[in-house]
């Protein structure tokens, strides 16, 4: 890469070249010792006072232009060149390592999601299996993004930030699990009426009244959620939702105490503790008072 | 082709006639809806004679010739309100009692706030209850009240008549759990399946939307589904509106439940069994079952998914009292109280076993019962509304 810069690049002629051109458009624009020809002032006055103005100006670009026209100075500054170009490509190799660094453990993250799908079992309730494997997805491949410790001043409102972001997406991986249980019985009652009318229709015995369509659908229903309700499925998804939301309510209360605290409002921690207090301080008064009564 | 041709005559002509029912159908229910409808419950006057923290006590004042000598304390559920017992005229089981010369007190729970959740069975027993019935024994100039308890009010009169039996002269227990490992009910199996701690610790109290959408889950297809497509069946009939209406009210009508109160209501009862065991701790006191020793009637519904009967019937084997009586309806959890059918079962059997004891001491029985008596009430279906309570609750 070097030698392609090299071949393709005299940085010493550029230098030159462009030391030579701009101090002659200098030279140009102000005639040395007061030139009366210079076609840019119109009188010698005009053209003596701008020299003087700029004749510093001029001789330090001078004395600028002559040291680094000097062949060491300006292999010092091809030498730069070629190392911004090694630190550049510097650089980018790091920086493509670690992008490749991420994607590697991301392809693996991936596998693994493969080995979570292939360890979990299928359930009587077809389909609902797929929300354990999202969430174990989450809770081993994704969750531990939210789980690097915060670091500083304010790690400590970072952390419950982060708790609320990891059990709001758990809470909402258990409760869509939830609804989806709570969807198959309409599926499947849907299914079995479709069933028993098709074999009606066969025998030609159809009713003739819509709403007993309407009955056949909605006992089928009824049955379909009793099942339901009944397995040991549909508890425990019912048990881990619950524990979800307890778990994400939890989390978000410590952000919104925080919150209420820099505005000096008391929160319900504060609340639970006067509530407490007053409870203990009842009952004590009521036990007082009546013994007082039996004395 | 004539064939067809009548057929689309035909179909043309029922599409005619029935869009002329659906039009007179409309107009018939938006005259009803948007008319003068009573919906209002609990319309039996009463008075506040006593009040403690959030609790009030009701007391409804007989007016019948002949009079009970010992009045009544109705305790409700912490679930739902009180105003289940008057529902509305013809349907309340507070003015049977009151027919029947039993003076009414009934505790009004009120509705509990983040301030109340460290309040435990024990202070709602031995606290509320406790205070409430020596101030009615005081005010009344007796030493004993019957007690009447309602689902999970029921199993805090068990509670209070086993460790203050000396105040209790009978005891009534209408669908009140007291063991708890069966599976009939689906409250049994969830109940089993939830971190009660976790949750407590989080809401502080038990929110009633939570409870009533867990309620709502016990049949979707008829709660959530079926009574509201009857609804909508009906909407042209007033009455059906207003006792629809009414029965909405009382349903949603829902205050929270105290934090503490509910945790120990699921783990000592619905994952442990403590009270039929006599493993029940309150006040510091074991609750023994044996010391319950006055007449004791528990009724329970036979459809009643929310108790089942297997829940109910185990009380009467494991108390003390020799004189004990198992009423088994055919009913669900609310039908044995506002159905128009039971309105002529429940009440009425309530009084005339009240009247029965009335004038007897608490340890002399009036007369061996039969250890179970089934009640059936084969025409239960007043209409689709309360059909729905019979069947579901």
């Amino acid at each position: 890469m070097e030698q392609v810069f090299e071949s393709k690049i005299d940085s010493e002629k550029i230098i030159h070249s462009w030391i030579d051109n701009a101090t002659r458009i200098w030279d140009s624009l102000v005639q040395k010792d007061g030139d009366k020809k210079s076609s840019f002032f119109n009188d010698e006055d005009s053209a003596k006072k701008a020299y003087q103005a700029w004749e510093p100006a001029l001789k330090t670009w001078n004395e600028f232009t002559g040291s680094i026209n000097k062949k060491e100075m300006i292999d010092s500054l091809v030498e730069g060149n070629k190392a911004g170009v090694e630190n550049f490509h510097k650089i980018m190799k790091s920086g493509l390592e670690g992008y490749s660094f991420f994607q590697k453990r991301w392809m693996e993250s991936a596998s693994n999601i493969n080995d979570v799908f292939k360890n979990h079992k299928g359930s009587s309730f077809g389909g609902s299996e797929i929300f354990d494997v999202f969430a174990d997805i989450y809770k081993k491949e994704f969750s531990k993004f939210l789980s690097v410790p915060p670091l500083g001043l304010s790690r400590q409102y970072q952390t419950k930030l982060q708790q609320v972001i990891d059990k709001s997406n758990i809470f909402q991986v258990k409760f869509l699990e939830f609804l989806y249980f709570l969807y198959i019985p309409f599926e499947k009652s849907f299914k079995v009426v479709q069933d028993s009318l098709a074999s009606l229709a066969d025998e030609g015995n159809l009713p003739d009244d819509t709403k007993e369509y309407y009955k056949m659908w909605l006992k089928q229903l009824e049955n379909h959620y009793m099942a339901l309700f009944k397995s040991s499925e549909y508890t425990n998804a019912l048990g881990k939702v619950v524990d979800a939301m307890s778990d994400f309510l939890s989390a978000r209360q410590q952000i919104t105490q925080d919150t209420f605290k820099a505005f000096g409002v008391p929160v319900e921690k504060d609340m639970d503790e006067l509530y407490k207090d007053i409870y203990s301080l009842k009952k004590r008064i009521r036990l007082l008072e009546k013994d007082a009564q039996k004395k | 082709m004539i064939n067809m041709s009548e057929t689309i005559h035909k179909t043309m002509n029922t599409i005619a006639e029935n869009s002329e029912m659906m039009w007179n159908f409309a107009d018939d229910a938006s005259d009803v809806l948007l008319g003068d409808l009573d919906t209002e419950i609990a319309q039996t006057p009463y008075e506040v004679v006593y009040q403690q923290d959030r609790v009030k006590l009701k007391y409804y004042k007989s007016e019948a010739k002949t009079k009970l000598k010992t009045p009544l304390l109705i305790v409700y559920a912490l679930i739902n309100r009180e105003t289940m017992l008057d529902l509305q005229p013809g349907r309340s089981v507070v003015n049977t009692f009151l027919e029947n010369g039993i003076d009414i007190y009934m505790i009004d729970w009120g509705y509990p706030t983040r301030k109340d959740r460290y309040i435990t069975i024990d202070d709602h027993v031995n606290g509320y209850m406790d205070d409430v019935i020596d101030f009615i024994l005081e005010k009344e100039k007796i030493p004993q009240i019957n007690l009447m308890g309602i689902c999970m009010g029921g199993t805090f009169c068990v509670m209070y008549s086993a460790q203050h039996p000396e105040k209790i002269k009978n005891l009534v227990t209408t669908v009140a759990p007291t063991s708890f490992d069966t599976d009939q009910g689906l409250l049994h199996s969830w109940m089993k399946c939830v971190d009660v701690d976790k949750m407590m610790d989080t809401l502080g109290n038990m929110p009633s939307d939570l409870m009533n959408f867990g309620f709502l889950l016990l049949n979707p297809a008829r709660l959530m589904i079926d009574k509201y497509i009857s609804f909508m069946e009906n909407m042209n009939s007033k009455d059906f509106v207003e006792n629809f209406v009414r029965m909405e009210k009382w349903i949603f009508d829902s205050p929270d439940v105290p934090g503490e109160t509910f945790r120990q209501f699921v783990k000592d009862f619905y994952q442990q069994n403590k009270l039929i065991k006599n493993e029940m701790e309150l006040g510091g006191t074991i609750v023994d079952l044996k010391n319950l020793t006055m007449p004791l009637l528990n009724i329970y519904g036979k459809f009643d998914h929310l108790v089942p009967p297997g829940a109910c019937e185990q009380l009467t084997k494991a108390v003390g009292s020799k004189d004990v009586q198992d009423v088994c309806l055919d009913t669900g959890h609310i039908g044995i109280y506002v159905s128009s059918k039971c309105q002529k079962e429940f009440g009425p059997r309530i009084s005339i076993w009240l009247k029965e004891r009335d004038g007897e001491k608490q340890d002399e029985p009036v007369k061996k019962s039969s250890p179970k008596l089934r009640i059936k009430n084969k025409d239960l279906k007043d209409n689709a509304h309360v059909q729905f309570l019979h069947g579901s609750l």
